[in-house]
């Protein structure tokens, strides 16, 4: 059996009938990370015997007549700014390289209650900063589309696991797109739920205000599930919502007809590719001959989210990675003779540019003289685009756009530029803003043969409403094409 | 670009981060950033006479919970990734 190329769903099925076991499906995934990882490079950590050791455990637990939950002995990749009690948690960067989790984030306890199997720690841009997974102190990630090309940031290494094949899904993390962008550019399905759906609690932080954790999977069914297996509220994170998880599953298939559907023209860019606007065109066709109401709308105030964006977000990264000083984790440079000299030479050699940048944006943006000018008008912005996405809730159940204005770019393009880099999360970056649900799903191929996605939004806790419309566009698509690494 | 930002700033702004550049590093980040507060200064533009700062976007306020002892980490996990330690503390250089 083609073990490696199943979904979450179809070897739970396996799982239950005992037609397979957990070990099987732990050796052939470590077989196919073992002959295409060399290539994608998506993990930091992956141990093989620690893997099997779990799968075992797992089996036994089967064996025992314990419940199959629908993640029990699921391979899953996590992204490494995930906390996992035992395991290294680098956050792919020099300063956390040989930090070991001294607890499990909520989503792994979660995991954990239904017996998943972890597969190890995806690779990522250095604190999530980052939007080709190139700024990684652990090397870039290559699209396995096309090992010239990048999968995307910042979850690069959960993106392009799934897509080779090495994993069925995996968890990332978005805070202006991390997880939609790399998703488009690897051709797999990429979620960020409603800020709050998920408990932050072991995820490093990077802007709190706007980070959540969300699934990457092969198809919409496995996306419902492991959106409902991680969903929750959280004591140990105070901004979890607390309403019941509605059974996520239960939306995909449904009839959309009379539905609406808004398309922002701003998030149509002007520097978009002809194809990928070509393809979003194909699938609002698609959602009309379905039934759905499909109407170009304005939101002014979004001419302005990148800037609102790279001024918040670097402002509250500027706080957060304040705590890497060298004192009680970390790397540490051992010749400074004094406690700033420490601070200082630990954090330039600990941190890499990328993520130095976005420090002295935000301590910019924040810094006596500037705040009012840079930070507090952000965050008024920020309320004109809430608005904006408020207002055109009250119409419309769903907003559509390309998640990515152009499909997978060369390594190496951008990285001298950092301003083009930031430019290309243009369509996803209002979305955090708002803190409302976002997918990312294949939509269709360029000629070149890169992956296309499409972005499909919904209103806040709407999560129903996006993933009708994904599963819809899902069934129309129907991607089933894989690279060939 | 906007020349914002001159090499001045850029000392200034790196002595409140904590953080260090060489001189050729210093070059690249000043440009590299006054191209970006260029751009991200835009936002001036921005009417928002009246509007209120938004600082979360869930409607939520004063989240407590019960003031009670609960299990924690013990000081021999938390002194785990200590670069240096010392009697059951984190050792650190002279504070100057």
């Amino acid at each position: 059996m083609d073990l490696i190329n199943l979904s979450a769903h179809e070897l739970n099925g396996f799982i239950k009938s005992k037609e397979v076991s957990v070990l099987d499906i732990a050796q052939d995934y470590a077989q196919r990370i073992e002959s295409v990882d060399e290539k994608i490079n998506a993990f930091i950590t992956f141990d093989k015997n620690v893997f099997f050791s779990k799968a075992k455990e797992i089996d036994a637990y089967i064996r025992s007549g314990n419940e199959i939950f629908d993640f029990t002995g699921i391979p899953v990749a996590i992204k490494d700014n995930i906390c996992t009690k035992g395991v290294r948690t680098t956050c792919a960067s020099r300063i956390l390289s040989s930090y070991i989790s001294v607890y499990d984030a909520t989503v792994i306890k979660k995991l954990n209650a239904q017996h998943f199997l972890m597969v190890g720690k995806a690779n990522m841009d250095e604190f999530a900063m980052g939007s080709s997974n190139e700024n990684s102190s652990f090397g870039a990630v290559r699209n396995p589309w096309n090992l010239d090309y990048v999968p995307g940031g910042s979850s690069g290494g959960p993106a392009a696991s799934v897509a080779a094949s090495e994993v069925p899904c995996s968890l990332g993390s978005d805070t202006g797109g991390s997880i939609r962008q790399p998703a488009s550019l690897c051709g797999v399905v990429g979620m960020k739920p409603t800020y709050g759906r998920v408990s932050r609690y072991g995820l490093i932080a990077f802007a709190s205000s706007l980070d959540q954790i969300g699934p990457f999977t092969r198809d919409i069914k496995d996306c419902a599930a492991l959106l409902e297996a991680i969903s929750g509220y959280d004591e140990f994170d105070s901004t979890s919502i607390n309403t019941n998880v509605p059974r996520y599953k239960s939306f995909l298939n449904s009839d959309i007809k009379g539905m609406k559907v808004g398309i922002p023209k701003e998030l149509m860019v002007k520097e978009i590719d002809l194809q990928v606007k070509e393809s979003v065109e194909n699938v609002l066709k698609m959602l009309e001959k379905s039934g759905a109401i499909v109407e170009e709308i304005s939101l002014p105030s979004l001419e302005y989210a990148l800037s609102v964006y790279y001024i918040i977000a670097p402002s509250e990264a500027s706080s957060n990675l304040s705590r890497y000083d060298g004192v009680r984790y970390g790397y540490r440079n051992m010749d400074a003779r004094t406690l700033r000299e420490m601070y200082k030479k630990t954090r330039a050699e600990g941190f890499g540019p990328e993520v130095k940048r976005r420090i002295m944006i935000g301590t910019y943006c924040l810094s006596a003289g500037y705040y009012d000018a840079y930070y507090d008008k952000a965050q008024k912005v920020r309320t004109l685009i809430i608005n904006d996405f408020k207002n055109a809730f009250s119409t419309y159940d769903v907003l559509i756009s390309p998640t990515s204005p152009t499909t997978a770019f060369k390594i190496g393009d951008k990285v001298d530029d950092p301003l083009r880099m930031y430019l290309s999360d243009i369509c996803t970056i209002p979305v955090n803003l708002a803190g409302i649900p976002a997918i990312s799903l294949p939509a269709g191929i360029s000629k070149t043969g890169l992956p296309i996605g499409v972005q499909v939004i919904g209103d806040l806790l709407r999560e129903d409403n996006v993933l009708k419309i994904a599963s819809a566009i899902e069934s129309d698509v129907k991607w089933k094409i894989k690279p060939q690494i | 670009m906007g020349n914002i930002l001159n090499r001045k700033d850029i000392v200034h702004i790196a002595k409140l981060a904590e953080l260090e550049y060489s001189d050729v590093e210093i070059e690249k980040i000043t440009s590299q950033l006054d191209k970006i507060i260029s751009h991200i200064a835009k936002i001036a533009e921005a009417d928002t006479t009246d509007v209120l700062s938004t600082s979360r976007v869930l409607e939520l306020s004063n989240v407590f919970r019960q003031d009670k002892a609960r299990e924690s980490l013990s000081r021999e996990e938390s002194l785990k990734n200590a670069p240096l330690e010392d009697s059951g503390g984190f050792k650190v250089p002279k504070i100057d």
